[in-house]
C-alpha cells in the first residue's frame, strides 16, 4: 500500500547540454508553456507530468553548470530551488546528469544535493557515454549521493519507465529521497561559513536544516562580487570582510570552497564508471569537424554560408506563407464589407453606426490579427533552423566564432544571430536573443536589435530614393537606388554597432566575468525537440505579444478615423455637386479631408513645429503616426493624405504627388535633402508598435521599451535633424 | 660561477633545481600549443571572474588539453573534464599551467 501523492511542483535542474529538454519533453509529452519565472525575465518551461495518479507541474529551468549567481538572472535556479511558495512547495528534484561529462556536472550536482531537498538523479546521455566508453555506474552514484540514480538516455526514450516509477515512489516518499552528500571542508573555511549563516537574511534560514543553511552560506560567499545584483539582501559586508580575513591569514575562501567539491569529486571519480575502456572516437570525430568547421577559412566559409541560408529562408521561406495570410485577411474584410453593403444599402438601422462597425471589424479587427498573424511565419522559420542549429551543436561554434567581432561592440557572439535577423525582422529577431545566456548580455542585443535596418524600412526608402534621387549618382553611371540602399543598410549596421558600444557602456555596463563557451559534441538532431521549440516559441509570442498589437492596431485605427465626417462636412458644396454629377467616389475624395481632422491629423499638426527642423510637414507628420503599426504603413498613410489611391513605394501616383507637394511658400516640401531626413528618420526612430510589445513581454515591464522608443527616437530627431540642416548649409536643395 | 664559462644552456642544466626553476616549466593557458597537456597550478584574477574559471573545474591539479583555435584565432578550444569550452586568450592567460 503506497502513501499518496502530496502536491507540488518538480524542478528539473541540470547543466547546459546535457539534454535536459530532451528528457522533459519525453518524460511530459504534451505541450509546455514557456513563461518567465516569477518576478524575473528568465525563462522557465512549465507541464505536467503524467503517468502518475495525479497530475504535478513540472518546471525545466534554465540549464547552468553551478547554482552560484553573478546576476539576479543567475539566482533563479537557487530561488526556485529554496522556495517554499505557499501554492506550490517543491514536491522534488530530478537532477539531470551528463553522463560523457560526469565531472563537470557532478559539481552542480554536489551543489545542488548539499541543499538536502528530496531529489532523483536522472544520468542521461548514457548512450554517448557507452560509446565513449565510460558510462557511468548507478549503484556507485547512488551510494555517492545518497539518493536513487537512474540511467537514462532520453533521446533512445531509454531508462525513461525506470525513472518514471523513481519518480512515482520518491513523491509518495520523500523523505527517503533525500540525499547525503558531505563535502569536508578545512576547519577555517567551515568557521567562516558557520559565522555568515547566522547572519543570512530570513529565506536562507531553515532551523529544521543545518545542512542547507551551510549550504546556502556557502553559496553566498561564492556569489559575491560581480555586479551584486544577486541576493541584493545578503550581508554584503560581512561576505566581504569573510574573504578580506581570509587572505589576510594567506587562505583563499574561493579556492577552498570551489576546491574542496572538485576535490570531494575528483577522489570519489574513477570508481564511478562501470568500465573505463576509453574510446576516443566520438572525441576525435568532434575534433576533426570542429577543425574543418572552425578552420580559418573552411570555417569562415562554412559560417557564411550558413548564416544566409538563415537569412535567406527567413525571407524567401517566410514570404509564401505572408503573402497568404495578408490574402486570406483581405478577402475576410472584403467578405465583410460586402455583408455590410446590403444593410448599409437598405438603410436598415443607422447607416453610420454600421460603417463605424464594418470599418472596425475590417480596418481594426481583422487588420490586427492579421498583423499578429503575419510575424508567425517568419518567427517559425527562424526557430525551427536556430533549433536545428542549436541541437546539432552548430550554433556553440557560431557563437564562438564571433566572439572575436562582437566583442568589439561590447555584445557576446551569441548576438549575431539576432542581429542578422533583425535585418528581416526585429520582432523574431528579439524572440532569439533567448539563446544568449546572461541576461545583461541578452538586453544589450535586444536594445540594439530594433536598430538594424528591417524590412518593413524598404519601401520607405524604395518610395523616397525612386521619387526624389535621381536615376543615376551626379556625374557617375552607377545606379543611384542600390547605392542609396547600401548606404543605408551601411548606415544602420554602424549606429547598431556604436549604440551597442555606448549603451553597454553606460546603460548595462557588464562586469568582468570570464566568457565560457561551452561546445556540446555534434550531435543528429532531435526533430521532436525542435518541433517543440517552434510551437512554444510561436504560441508564447500569440499568446503575450499579440495582445498588444492588437489593441495598439485597434487604437491606431480609432486615432486615423475618428472623429467621423460625412464627405459633406468636409468638402465644398460646388465639389460634392459636381461628384454627385459625374458619379465620382465621394468618401474617396472626402479621405485626406478626414484624415486631416482625425485625431492622428490633429497629433501630425500639433508636433509639426518638433518635426519641421527635420523638414517634415504635418502630412509627415500623420504618416509617422500610421507608421507605428508598422513602417511600411508610411507610404499608405501618405497614399490618403494625399489622396492617391492604392499607392504603394513603386507606382507613379504616389511618386508624382510627392514632386508635386509644395509648402505654404511655395517650395517644394520633398526635396532630396527632405528625403535624406525622412531615411534617416526611420533608419532610426522606434516606429514600431510590434517590437515594443515584444520587448515588453521578453523584459517584463515597460521600462526598457521606453527607454528604447525614447533613445532610439531622440537619435533619429537629432541625426535627421543634422542631415536636413547640415544638407541645407551645403546648399543641397 | 663565471657566466661566461661555457655554453649558457649547459650552465642552466648544470644547476641544482630549487624553488625557482619550477616555475620554467610553468606557462600560462593561452601559450599552449594545439595538442598540448597541462596542468593547472594556479588560477589568477579576482573575485567572480577567478571563480567562474575555477567552477568550470579549471582548478589546481586538473589536466588542460588545447584543442585548437576557432576561425578568427580567439577564443582558443579547451578540453576540460571531458568538455570542451572556448575561453578567450585574454581570460586564458589568467590561467597557470605547468606542461605535462
Amino acid at each position: 500500500m503506497s502513501a499518496a501523492i502530496a502536491a507540488g511542483r518538480i524542478l528539473l535542474v541540470g547543466p547546459p547540454n546535457a539534454g535536459k529538454s530532451t528528457l522533459f519533453n519525453r518524460l511530459t509529452g504534451a505541450s509546455a508553456d514557456t513563461g518567465n519565472y516569477a518576478g524575473t525575465t528568465v525563462h522557465v518551461e512549465r507541464s505536467t507530468l503524467r503517468s502518475l495518479d495525479v497530475e504535478l507541474p513540472i518546471l525545466d529551468l534554465p540549464g547552468t553548470s553551478s547554482l552560484v549567481a553573478h546576476a539576479a538572472d543567475e539566482e533563479v535556479t537557487l530561488r526556485a530551488l529554496l522556495d517554499g511558495a505557499e501554492s506550490e512547495h517543491l514536491a522534488l528534484v530530478l537532477l539531470v546528469l551528463d553522463a560523457p561529462r560526469l565531472s563537470r556536472s557532478l559539481y552542480l550536482g554536489v551543489q545542488v544535493a548539499e541543499l538536502g531537498l528530496p531529489m532523483v538523479v536522472a544520468v542521461n546521455l548514457m548512450d554517448e557515454a557507452r560509446e565513449a566508453g565510460r558510462p557511468p555506474n548507478a549503484e556507485a552514484l547512488r551510494e555517492f549521493f545518497g539518493t536513487e540514480v537512474v540511467l537514462v538516455s532520453a533521446r533512445q526514450g531509454e531508462g525513461l519507465d525506470a525513472l518514471r516509477s523513481t519518480i512515482d515512489r520518491a513523491l509518495r516518499n520523500p523523505d527517503a529521497f533525500v540525499p547525503n552528500v558531505n563535502v569536508g571542508m578545512p576547519e577555517a573555511t567551515a568557521c567562516d561559513v558557520d559565522t555568515l549563516r547566522a547572519q543570512m537574511p530570513a529565506w536562507a534560514r531553515f532551523p529544521e536544516a543545518p545542512e542547507r543553511e551551510r549550504a546556502v552560506a556557502r553559496w553566498a560567499l561564492l556569489s559575491a562580487g560581480g555586479a551584486h545584483e544577486a541576493g541584493r539582501d545578503l550581508p554584503w559586508a560581512l561576505i566581504e570582510s569573510l574573504h578580506k580575513g581570509a587572505a589576510a591569514q594567506g587562505r583563499d575562501l574561493d579556492a577552498e570552497l570551489v576546491g574542496s567539491r572538485y576535490a570531494f569529486i575528483d577522489a570519489r571519480l574513477p570508481s564511478l564508471f562501470t568500465s573505463m575502456q576509453v574510446d576516443d572516437r566520438i572525441r576525435r570525430r568532434t575534433d576533426a569537424i570542429d577543425g574543418v568547421l572552425l578552420h580559418p577559412v573552411f570555417g569562415t566559409v562554412a559560417f557564411l554560408v550558413t548564416m544566409s541560408l538563415v537569412f535567406m529562408a527567413l525571407f524567401s521561406w517566410s514570404e509564401p506563407f505572408i503573402g497568404l495570410i495578408e490574402g486570406l485577411f483581405g478577402w475576410l474584410g472584403d467578405q465583410t464589407t460586402a455583408a455590410f453593403a446590403g444593410a448599409i444599402g437598405s438603410g436598415a438601422g443607422s447607416t453610420d453606426s454600421l460603417v463605424i462597425l464594418r470599418d472596425f471589424i475590417t480596418q481594426g479587427l481583422l487588420n490586427g490579427v492579421g498583423s499578429v498573424l503575419v510575424f508567425v511565419p517568419q518567427i517559425a522559420v527562424l526557430f525551427f533552423l536556430l533549433a536545428l542549429l542549436e541541437d546539432c551543436g552548430y550554433l556553440a561554434r557560431a557563437a564562438a566564432l564571433m566572439d572575436r567581432v562582437l566583442r568589439l561592440a561590447g555584445l557576446p557572439g551569441r548576438a549575431f544571430v539576432p542581429l542578422l535577423s533583425g535585418y528581416a525582422c526585429a520582432v523574431p529577431a528579439i524572440l532569439s536573443t533567448r539563446s544568449i545566456p546572461r541576461f545583461r548580455d541578452r538586453l544589450l542585443t535586444m536594445l540594439v536589435v530594433p536598430l538594424t535596418s528591417c524590412s518593413a524600412r524598404l519601401p520607405v526608402y524604395t518610395l523616397v530614393v525612386g521619387a526624389l534621387f535621381p536615376a543615376t549618382v551626379v556625374g557617375w553611371s552607377l545606379p543611384m537606388r542600390p547605392v542609396a540602399l547600401m548606404v543605408m543598410y551601411l548606415f544602420s549596421t554602424l549606429i547598431t554597432l556604436l549604440a551597442a558600444v555606448v549603451l553597454g557602456k553606460l546603460v548595462v555596463p557588464g562586469d568582468a566575468i570570464p566568457t565560457v563557451l561551452e561546445m556540446p559534441p555534434y550531435r543528429v538532431p532531435d526533430a521532436r525537440n525542435v518541433l517543440r521549440t517552434v510551437v512554444s516559441r510561436v504560441g508564447d509570442f500569440l499568446r503575450e505579444a499579440g495582445r498588444t498589437i492588437l489593441v495598439a492596431t485597434v487604437v491606431l485605427w480609432a486615432l486615423l478615423s475618428f472623429p467621423r465626417y460625412t464627405p459633406q462636412q468636409v468638402l465644398p458644396a460646388e465639389v460634392v455637386a459636381s461628384a454627385q454629377a459625374t458619379g465620382a467616389d465621394l468618401a474617396a475624395l472626402a479621405a485626406p479631408e478626414a484624415l486631416e481632422r482625425s485625431y492622428a491629423g490633429r497629433i501630425g499638426q500639433a508636433i509639426e513645429p518638433a518635426i519641421r527642423p527635420l523638414g517634415f510637414d504635418w502630412k509627415i507628420g500623420v504618416g509617422l503616426i500610421g507608421a507605428f503599426a508598422a513602417r511600411e504603413v508610411f507610404v499608405a498613410t501618405l497614399g490618403v493624405v494625399y489622396g492617391i489611391e492604392d499607392a504603394d513605394e513603386v507606382n507613379t501616383g504616389l511618386r508624382d504627388r510627392l514632386r508635386a507637394e509644395r509648402r505654404a511658400d511655395g517650395t517644394p516640401q520633398w526635396t532630396p535633402r527632405t528625403g535624406m531626413s525622412v531615411m534617416v528618420f526611420f533608419a532610426l526612430a522606434m516606429q514600431c508598435m510590434s517590437t515594443l510589445a515584444v520587448l515588453r513581454k521578453e523584459t517584463e515591464g515597460w521600462r526598457w521599451p521606453i527607454f528604447v522608443t525614447v533613445y532610439m527616437s531622440g537619435l533619429a530627431w537629432v541625426l535627421s535633424m543634422v542631415t536636413y540642416q547640415g544638407l541645407g548649409l551645403l546648399g543641397v536643395p | 660561477m663565471n657566466p661566461h664559462d661555457g655554453p649558457v644552456l649547459a650552465s642552466y642544466f648544470q644547476w641544482r633545481p630549487d624553488e625557482s626553476d619550477f616555475q620554467l616549466t610553468q606557462t600560462t593557458l593561452d601559450l599552449l600549443l594545439s595538442g598540448n597537456v597541462a596542468t593547472v597550478r594556479r588560477v589568477g584574477g579576482v573575485g567572480a571572474f577567478r571563480r567562474r574559471l575555477m567552477e568550470i573545474g579549471l582548478v589546481p591539479g586538473t589536466h588542460v588539453e588545447r584543442v585548437g583555435d576557432t576561425s578568427f584565432a580567439d577564443p582558443v578550444r579547451f578540453r576540460c573534464r571531458e568538455a570542451i569550452v572556448a575561453l578567450r586568450r585574454v581570460d586564458a592567460r589568467c590561467v597557470v599551467v605547468e606542461l605535462g
